[in-house]
């Protein structure tokens, strides 16, 4: 008996858009804008002062204040329900921002940077998910929760473990940890990567390419290589969307997995009814990104043009850093509980460890790399 | 054929519609939007935008 398992659940970041009503969204979404703006302005007001001031003071990016003012809403005074609809569309915006960041790309660099970031993910997937699964079955997780932080951790964050969901049949309770676990470790990711990044002395170049092989969620892989710098912002997107790209690869393998032990569905044999598998869990903002990369590169648009368009993906972006401030509640995060916290932070630290080896390695040892125009 | 058939029938084509958008992904959304942007670019129709 074989049942095909492309069930359509919805993708985490489906959860964009819940409600049919338009207007229910235009609080959450004006919350987005003012706090985006006063992230914006808090980075030039906050210069102004050090320089009027003689101060000698760090530039902070307005990538990192809109997180801050972000969270310092949600932790205080708390997101009125008003404001929910509207700021869940962060990543509406982040998608749309990744599609228009394709225009700053030449498309022979996607296919040469996805090509050498597609060899580091898989060394980095084996290594961190097998670490996260040894870990898992240590400190007592189920084998469920263990698989579902190991997609999270090692392939790409909440969209990856809620594709996963219906096809490993994983209990909600599970999903729930693994979701926590997840932000709470973007969360820690976004503020540590770029302190060790500058410590460490990485290139732009390079730690964009830590940045998207280590961090989990896109929304956070995407603010922790702007706030290192906006070059390394470009190449994180695009490695975290080849990450990205190998969603339903993995989902595959794990439903495969738990099939075989008779805990999920079977899975219709056959190479088209896998490739059907592949193709509803494959992030199809993908191709957007590639097609206007391929528009870039045709030269169809002006050098005019082609600034506008990058100034569209760097509106979007600022309205996901605003919305990754706004929808990460710490009081939540840390009810999750300690054990799977504990299994993400060694996944975290694992993944990050094994990709700034696998990037050190490449970049200087081998010499590949290519930069983002 | 009364009046309030033909407002059932826009009823129903409506929530059709709605039904049909809504079955449309997110992600697809996005790249329908950005999409919208890029063209009116090469149509050299989308106004300036300041950062």
């Amino acid at each position: 008996m074989s049942t095909v398992v492309t069930e359509h659940e919805e993708p985490a970041d489906e959860a964009s858009f819940t409600s049919r009503n338009i207007l229910e969204y235009v609080p959450g979404v004006l919350l987005l804008v003012a706090v985006g703006l006063l992230g914006k302005y808090a980075q030039v007001w906050w210069n102004l002062l050090a320089h009027q001031q003689h101060w000698r003071v760090p530039d902070i990016e307005y990538v990192l204040w809109a997180i801050v003012f972000g969270l310092l809403v949600t932790n205080t005074v708390g997101l009125h329900r008003i404001f929910r609809a509207g700021v869940q569309t962060y990543e509406f915006w982040l998608k749309i921002g990744i599609v228009a960041l394709g225009v700053r790309f030449v498309l022979g660099d996607v296919v040469k940077l996805g090509g050498i970031s597609l060899v580091q993910i898989l060394v980095d997937m084996a290594l961190a998910g097998g670490i996260i699964l040894a870990a898992a079955h240590f400190f007592g997780l189920s084998g469920k929760l263990g698989s579902l932080l190991a997609i999270g951790t090692s392939i790409c964050g909440v969209s990856a473990i809620v594709a996963s969901k219906g096809a490993i049949r994983a209990r909600n309770s599970d999903v729930g940890y693994a979701i926590a676990a997840i932000l709470a470790l973007g969360a820690v990711a976004l503020f540590t990567l770029p302190v060790l990044g500058h410590a460490i002395g990485l290139t732009d170049h390079e730690f964009g390419l830590w940045a998207g092989l280590s961090v989990d969620n896109t929304a956070e892989t995407t603010a922790t290589g702007y706030l290192y710098s906006e070059q390394a912002g470009k190449i994180a997107v695009l490695v975290k969307s080849t990450r990205n790209a190998l969603i339903g690869f993995v989902v595959l393998g794990f439903a495969l997995y738990w099939a075989s032990r008779g805990e999920a569905d079977r899975v219709s044999p056959g190479l088209r009814a896998r490739a059907l598998f592949i193709w509803d869990k494959f992030p199809k903002f993908v191709l957007g990104f590639l097609a206007v990369s391929a528009i870039a590169t045709a030269g169809w648009l002006s050098k005019g043009q082609t600034t506008n368009v990058a100034n569209v993906s760097r509106w979007a972006f600022l309205l996901t850093f605003a919305g990754v401030g706004l929808n990460t509640n710490v009081r939540e995060l840390v009810r999750t509980g300690w054990r799977p916290l504990v299994v993400a932070v060694i996944g975290l630290v694992v993944v990050a460890a094994v990709s700034l080896g696998l990037v050190l390695i490449t970049s200087r040892g081998l010499h590949w790399g290519i930069g983002a125009g | 054929m009364t009046a309030s058939d033909h407002g059932g029938e826009a009823v129903n084509g409506a929530s059709t519609r709605g039904e049909y958008l809504g079955r449309i992904s997110l992600d697809w959304w996005a790249t329908i939007v950005a999409g919208v942007v890029v063209l009116l670019a090469v149509a050299g129709l989308l106004p300036k935008i300041p950062w």
